[in-house]
């Protein structure tokens, strides 16, 4: 009563990121104004004080009151029966805020507080408060399957004495009574170690007298009744009850004819949602409704982290098995979005158990109602999870699809034996509805996979032989009697269920998409199998297939395919069974006809006849592109591309070669779009797929690459010239025979592998590949005679050092060129140092044949630096940044005509730059330059000429002159290589009389 | 409780001050002790709109969990070691307002060391020039006639 504001109760616990929310602000507002009102009255003057507040603000008042009661034991009493005196409604207000208040907050309840709750919920269930009732159902929701911590065995306890306590007030509550019998049956499975014995006997003897005093009530729980009874059947109590069940039903009530009733009646939604906490369901309804698949791995390890981490946890999860197949029914519209579907948490709770009991107990849960599965009263959305999680972890985990199909089995002669016929019509009755729903519009491939054991197969094939007996569509499981398997998407719409479940198309080729299947597994596949998956009229074939492994049997084979059509799945199972055990195909580097044609007898060859427009029918085409289409995402077969080039190309020759007449002979075509149409029914570009396909060749066998170079770049010569992967695929598999074999090819105009689009950018990339990768490519550009401006724009960018193979390849191609301006001017947009010699050496070769010319181009370059105006006070761009197509600057032409000063002097000949042009560009050059230039070129700059000095003397005398002084005037240009390169050059020679260099 | 203007993530500068924003707890750090012994840890918080790192000294730091769904009040942000990092500071609260139920963008990372200049272009330069197409037939003889062959 004393209370100041400082130091209000706390209904919660309290942390440094816990302060106070704004539930327990309303009721700390509602407990000061209670307080107000009562602060220094006496007992008569606060009931006054109480009566005339109630009257404006009875919710005020009341929570008030409740935060006493829940907070401060001393007054409980006092508070409790001055509420029950003043509340104008029953306690309704009360008894609901607390439902909230639990329902929201239990979890962070003070241990006071939660003491308090409960001694209230006693003391108003002592006097038979209405409404209490419910406040107890939402408390025993906390009392937590899978959690044996004192807290919640508290909690547990608590309750329990309660209602032993009130036996006869319960009495009056059936739904509650129902509700106690679920939640103890559940938690009694729990209460299984020594220390919580003496619990569990009281829980025992509380539900059996529960149970057999209220038969009649207890039995509308329906099925999940049975199923919590079954893990409890060991106890001695339990199980005598069991024996009465079975055998004596009579005995628990005179309507109680089979345990079958209860089989047979679906369990309210309200008690597969009691056995979650609220907090649990809040999260898993999260995790279903909001959640999109594939970003919901944090959110199953912080669940899994938070509630099912300990050994005793793991019996929850059947608890939130049976809450999503029966309460968790998502609209169509959910169904259709891309939120993780239930199938999918499901398959996560199943496959994180730690525990065997546990598990077992999960699978049970999960296919409970398919037992007894009565379309009539049994909803399609209680078994569509378990079809689906095994439909869909075929693909990636197998092993969760062959355990729950041999539990599925198992589970219809040992649920109870007398019952086998029963349950085998239940779970018969859920499939039928199944595939009536389109849930999946066949079972053949999920009961007769290959990714199944034979064994299980077998077993899975005896006991649900009404729905494999074929893949066609016949029999049972054909309600869809559809030959062909290729349904569009969607279908007629079900108004009771979307087959859109699960964002898979209904495409039989999803089933057995087998991309991250183990080989060996593919590999385990046997021959009856393969042949199975195929209509029985197509299995003779297959065999036969199978046995010769031969083109005309494939052919017989795909000839046959009409009616029935096999499934593409099929057919391309077998024929990658029979590709894998193919030995890899190998040609020699002169492919004679005959093993030409003894290649073609592979069964692959086969199928691409009926690619060819004309051969075939339409629908034989598409089977055969569908099926190509499996084979190429199955991955596990690499080489269709590059056989279906070959395959091209033989029949391209065969044809030649049979057409006498040489102006038909010419009209022969390579049928190009077989392929095209092969890549765009796979949804790939020509180009890259045919690099592709030139990898996967290359892996095989670099003869059969060679060999269909010439073609693939004639027939497909807008995608694949320039075409840089290709070309490097190419480069890296060549030796020199085949090198040479590919520049005859272009010599004789067969074969034409670049244009001048882009080729710069090549050759740019060429440059990080292997040594003789580069001189391949740069013998092939040589053999097509690229053209020397394709290479201008990589000329300065070229290293010395680290791009050798490129620019040797480009000095020998300058070799063969006369210069010209742009030559030169790209030539001296090199960097100038000191080891590189290219310019120099390209120059000194040029000057052989034709100094005048060169002579012209320098100085005009020179000269063109210095347009007539400019002051030359600071010109001084920077080496590095020339902007694309620029000319060089001064400097770097005065640079490299330094360093072909230093030669010229070395051969003692100066002739070039004596010539009248360069010496006025000299001096205009000097009169422009800097000082810092003068003096840094104060060498080339001298042999500019003074007036009155004829050329050749002064040339003469600078050529004695300037070796001795060299050393003294010039630091930058040590010049002792450049002797080697130009050594041999001492008299002009025309270009043809110097060996080639190669 | 006027309810404050809460920042997206996405939203988030280096130098912002006075955020209030609601965001899940991804991932919390291993603690770092500082000289004078307090605990820093760093946290990964995302939001539907983006993740970034969260810096929480001491006691809160300890307490909060991945999956706590958290409000932060007159936080600031500001770039540690090139990083974009959220900070509660000394005016600063967090408070647990939730776990679980809340969708986030883990995709998208503020604190993804944001280079400073752009990086410089790689060697090799593409083609910079733009010759007339051509290719590389002579212009004589059986070069042309490929196909009549």
């Amino acid at each position: 009563m004393e209370q100041t504001k400082a130091n209000v109760p706390r209904l919660f616990v309290c942390t440094a990121i816990e302060n106070k929310d704004e539930i327990e602000e309303r009721y700390e507002r509602a407990y000061n104004f209670f307080q107000s009102l009562v602060a220094d009255c006496s007992e008569k003057e606060a009931h006054d004080a109480l009566n005339n507040a109630v009257c404006k603000n009875h919710e005020d008042v009341s929570l008030g009151m409740l935060m006493s009661i829940l907070t401060e034991p001393h007054n409980a009493t006092k508070c409790y029966r001055d509420l029950t005196l003043i509340t104008r409604d029953g306690l309704t207000t009360v008894l609901n805020n607390l439902s909230n208040l639990i329902l929201e907050r239990y979890l962070k309840f003070q241990d006071t507080t939660r003491n308090q709750l409960l001694w209230l919920v006693k003391e108003m269930i002592r006097n038979a408060v209405t409404g209490v009732d419910s406040v107890c159902w939402n408390l025993m929701r906390y009392a937590s399957g899978g959690d044996i911590t004192p807290k919640n065995i508290f909690l547990v306890e608590s309750l329990l004495d309660i209602y032993i306590d009130n036996r006869v007030w319960l009495d009056k509550f059936p739904v509650l009574v129902c509700m106690v019998v679920y939640t103890y049956l559940r938690l009694i499975e729990d209460h299984n170690i020594p220390q919580l014995m003496a619990l569990r006997q009281k829980e025992v003897n509380f539900v059996i007298a529960l149970i057999r005093e209220h038969f009649n009530e207890v039995l509308t729980l329906g099925r999940d009744l049975v199923r919590l009874l079954q893990n409890v059947a060991r106890i001695p109590e339990f199980n005598q009850l069991w024996q009465e069940i079975l055998l004596n039903s009579k005995t628990l009530s005179p309507t109680f004819n089979s345990v079958m009733q209860l089989l047979q009646t679906r369990t309210s939604r309200r008690y597969l949602q009691s056995r979650l906490t609220p907090d649990m369901e809040r999260k898993l309804v999260f995790l279903t409704s909001q959640v999109r698949f594939g970003h919901h791995k944090k959110y199953q390890e912080w669940f899994q982290r938070q509630y099912l981490a300990t050994p005793e946890s793991q019996s929850l999860r059947s608890d939130m098995i049976r809450f999503i197949v029966g309460v968790i029914h998502p609209t169509n519209e959910l169904l259709c979005s891309d939120i993780i579907p239930r199938w999918a948490v499901i398959g996560w709770l199943l496959t994180t158990c730690t525990s065997n009991v546990a598990a077992s107990n999960a699978k049970l849960a999960l296919f409970y109602d398919w037992l007894f599965y009565d379309s009539e009263k049994d909803n399609i959305m209680n078994i569509e999870p378990a079809i689906l999680v095994m439909h869909h972890s075929m693909r990636s985990h197998p092993a969760v699809t062959a355990t729950l199909l041999d539990f599925l089995c198992r589970i219809i002669p040992n649920f109870y034996p007398p019952f086998a016929e029963k349950v085998k019509q239940g779970i018969f009755n859920s499939l039928q509805q199944i595939i009536e729903k389109r849930v999946l519009p066949n079972l053949q491939p999920l009961f007769d996979s290959p990714k199944l054991d034979r064994e299980l197969r077998t077993t899975v094939r005896d006991t649900f032989k009404e729905f494999c007996s074929n893949g066609n569509g016949e029999g049972v499981s054909g309600i869809r009697d559809e030959g062909n398997d290729e349904l569009p998407r969607g279908g007629p719409d079900e108004p009771a269920f979307s087959d859109d479940e699960d964002d898979a198309p209904p495409h039989i080729a999803e089933d057995t998409d087998d991309d991250d299947l183990p080989l060996s597994e593919v590999r385990a596949r046997e021959r009856p199998e393969l042949a199975a998956a195929l209509p029985v009229i197509l299995r003779p074939f297959a065999e036969t297939l199978l046995d010769e492994r031969t083109f005309v049997a494939a052919t017989a084979l795909l000839d046959a395919c009409g009616s029935p059509t096999p499934t593409p799945v099929a057919l391309a199972d077998l024929f990658v069974a029979i590709l894998q055990e193919a030995p890899p195909m190998k040609l020699s580097r002169f492919p004679s006809q005959t093993e030409l044609d003894t290649i073609m007898n592979s069964p692959i060859f086969a199928m691409f006849q009926y690619l060819v427009p004309g051969n075939s029918t339409e629908g034989r085409r598409k089977l055969v592109l569908e099926t190509l289409k499996e084979i190429n995402s199955q991955a596990t077969v690499q080489c269709v591309g590059y056989c279906l080039l070959f395959y091209l190309k033989v029949c391209y020759e065969r044809e030649k070669r049979a057409e006498r007449d040489p102006v038909k002979k010419r009209n022969v075509k390579f049928k190009a779009g077989v392929y095209k149409d092969y890549c765009s029914y796979l949804e790939l570009k020509v180009a890259e797929s045919l690099a592709d396909d030139f990898e996967k060749c290359q892996e095989t066998d670099a003869n059969i690459l060679v060999w269909l170079i010439q073609d693939v770049y004639r027939e497909y010569k807008d995608q694949v010239q320039n075409h840089i992967r290709l070309l490097h695929i190419i480069v890296s598999t060549l030796d020199a025979g085949q090198l040479q074999r590919l520049v005859c090819l272009t010599l004789q105009g067969n074969l034409m592998m670049f244009k001048s689009d882009d080729i710069t950018t090549m050759l740019s990339t060429s440059l990080s590949w292997e040594t003789f990768e580069q001189y391949c490519l740069w013998q092939l550009l040589t053999a097509h005679e690229i053209s020397v401006e394709d290479v201008l724009p990589i000329i300065p960018k070229l290293s010395y050092k680290e791009h050798a193979e490129a620019l040797t390849s480009v000095l020998l191609m300058l070799k063969q060129e006369r210069p010209t301006a742009d030559v030169v001017r790209q030539m001296f947009c090199r960097t100038v140092e000191e080891e590189d010699t290219f310019v120099v050496s390209t120059v000194m070769y040029w000057c052989q044949d034709y100094e005048d010319k060169v002579g012209d181009l320098l100085a005009v370059l020179l000269s063109t630096r210095y347009p007539g105006t400019s002051p030359n006070k600071r010109k001084r761009p920077g080496k590095h940044n020339i902007p694309p197509n620029a000319p060089p600057s001064a400097e770097l032409v005065l640079g490299h005509l330094e360093q072909i000063r230093v030669c010229c002097v070395d051969q003692n000949d100066m002739s070039i730059f004596n010539m009248e042009c360069m010496q006025k560009a000299l001096q205009q050059s000097q009169s422009n330059s800097s000082d810092s230039l003068k003096r840094q070129y104060s060498e080339l700059f001298l042999l500019a000429w003074e007036d009155e000095l004829p050329i050749s003397r002064r040339a003469r005398k600078l050529a004695s002159n300037s070796l001795p002084i060299n050393p003294s005037l010039h630091s930058s240009n040590e010049d002792s290589e450049e002797e080697e390169i130009v050594k041999p050059k001492q008299a002009k020679r025309r270009k043809k009389a110097i060996s080639d260099s190669d | 409780m006027g309810s404050p203007e809460y920042v997206q993530i996405k939203e988030l500068k280096a130098g912002m001050k006075n955020i209030n924003a609601v965001f899940i707890v991804l991932e919390v750090g291993a603690p770092t002790l500082t000289k004078e012994a307090r605990e820093v840890r760093t946290l990964r918080v995302a939001d539907a709109s983006a993740a970034v790192n969260l810096s929480v000294w001491d006691e809160p730091g300890a307490l909060l969990q991945p999956g706590d769904i958290v409000r932060l009040t007159r936080g600031y942000a500001a770039l540690w070691r090139a990083a974009l990092t959220l900070y509660s500071g000394k005016a600063g609260d967090l408070q647990k307002v939730g776990e679980f139920c809340m969708l986030f963008n883990e995709q998208l990372n503020m604190s993804e060391p944001q280079p400073a200049p752009p990086a410089p272009p790689p060697a090799p330069a593409p083609a910079l020039d733009k010759h007339a197409h051509k290719t590389y037939v002579r212009g004589r003889g059986p070069q042309r006639a490929a196909s009549r062959r």
